[in-house]
């Protein structure tokens, strides 16, 4: 059932928008269960309420992955958008607060073919450092990095970061670059405490599920 | 209410307070280190380990929303606790199928899937699982969301046949994230 990606199809795969042969398609309602206005995307959108979306309460995604924002022009809280139907807000936010207010979309680009991160318990890449590669990490403690995590350096690969362990909490996505420090990745402190890997079938063709 | 897991001299320890920010009584919990197995806690929603189901991996979780995935019906208190015994997370394996009793189209998995369907899987609805090695936690919705089943290769022999066999708290053949249990 699993498809392995051989190098020649990893290094086929580009870093721009979409990637090869990748296209994004996502919809998002105005009210829960993809009722009332709608609005139909393939390309980033820095304010929702250009058009004309009071607010946001359910989405359907058709090609993704896409990220997020409860603030305009990608700022703010953050949320992946996985290739699936969203019937209601909480079906992507872990937060308390009922939270409906979600202000700009873009595509999530996904980098490929190695996954390295490195995460530093103080600013400015200082510090004790934890190297993170090819897999997911539920808890950073286990790993014995209890620290804060103040910067990043998300060499290849595009991951996202969570609050508590186990995926959980607020999210924060690192694509590939350089986060000096937390307020980089839109955190309000250095608390990081699970990390993993954004997968699609588009670009991660190992595990990948073949039509039968 | 307020958890800590954290492991040391060859137990695993939990440390739960009875309000949330580390305040107010606190217990601990302790369980041996076995020298094969990994082990993380799990917790539930009600006594008996019935109910909602949480993996908690070692980390601290200072409120409710740190452990609950699920906003619609959060648990706010979880009341039993036990250990779950992993695998190293190279080794797990899974088997997913289709049709309840381990029968109809099948997938092996040995990662983790914030979205099956991301990664080409039809639907929505698993009927059963047969859980080879370690111990795996599956999610109602996309990026380990909403309720959550604990999968064991050492319970029910590492089948589950119908969602009666997942949790007293499950209702529906939805699955969308499937991820191995580590340390």
């Amino acid at each position: 059932m699993a498809a392995q990606l051989s190098a020649p199809e990893q290094a086929a795969a580009s870093k721009s928008h979409g990637g090869l042969g990748g296209s994004y398609e996502v919809t998002v309602y105005e009210l829960e269960n993809f009722q009332g206005k709608r609005c139909e995307l393939s390309a980033e959108c820095p304010n929702l309420t250009d058009s004309l979306l009071e607010k946001v309460g359910s989405i359907q995604v058709e090609s993704g992955p896409w990220l997020a924002f409860v603030c305009r022009a990608f700022r703010g809280e953050q949320f992946v958008l996985e290739k699936r139907d969203y019937p209601c807000w909480d079906a992507w936010s872990s937060s308390r607060r009922h939270n409906d207010i979600l202000l700009s979309l873009r595509p999530l680009h996904i980098d490929i073919p190695d996954h390295k991160l490195y995460l530093f318990e103080s600013p400015a890449f200082s510090g004790r450092k934890m190297e993170i590669m090819d897999d997911d990490v539920p808890s950073l403690w286990a790993h014995g990095f209890q620290d804060c995590v103040a910067s990043a350096h998300a060499i290849t690969g595009t991951w996202v970061g969570y609050e508590f362990p186990g995926y959980r909490g607020s999210q924060y996505m690192f694509e590939r670059g350089e986060y000096c420090r937390w307020n980089e990745w839109d955190a309000n402190q250095p608390q990081l405490q699970s990390v993993c890997l954004i997968r699609d079938q588009k670009w991660h063709k190992w595990g990948c599920f073949l039509s039968s | 209410m307020t958890l800590q897991c954290t492991k040391s001299a060859g137990h695993w320890r939990m440390v739960v307070w009875d309000e949330e920010g580390f305040q107010g009584q606190w217990h601990e919990f302790t369980a041996e280190c076995s020298s094969v197995l990994e082990t993380v806690w799990g917790g539930f929603e009600h006594a008996g380990f019935q109910g909602q189901q949480y993996v908690l991996e070692r980390g601290e979780y200072p409120g409710w929303d740190a452990w609950s995935v699920n906003t619609a019906y959060p648990a706010e208190r979880l009341t039993s606790f036990r250990p779950v015994a992993c695998t190293n997370h190279r080794d797990s394996r899974l088997t997913i199928f289709k049709q309840e009793n381990v029968l109809g189209r099948k997938g092996q998995l040995s990662d983790d899937y914030p979205s099956l369907q991301a990664m080409g899987w039809d639907g929505t609805e698993e009927g059963s699982f047969h859980v080879h090695f370690g111990a795996w936690v599956c999610s109602q919705f996309p990026g380990y969301r909403d309720f959550q089943y604990v999968l064991e290769s050492d319970h029910h022999s590492g089948d589950y046949k119908h969602f009666r066999e997942w949790g007293s708290h499950a209702h529906t053949f939805q699955v969308q994230s499937i991820c191995r249990i580590q340390q």
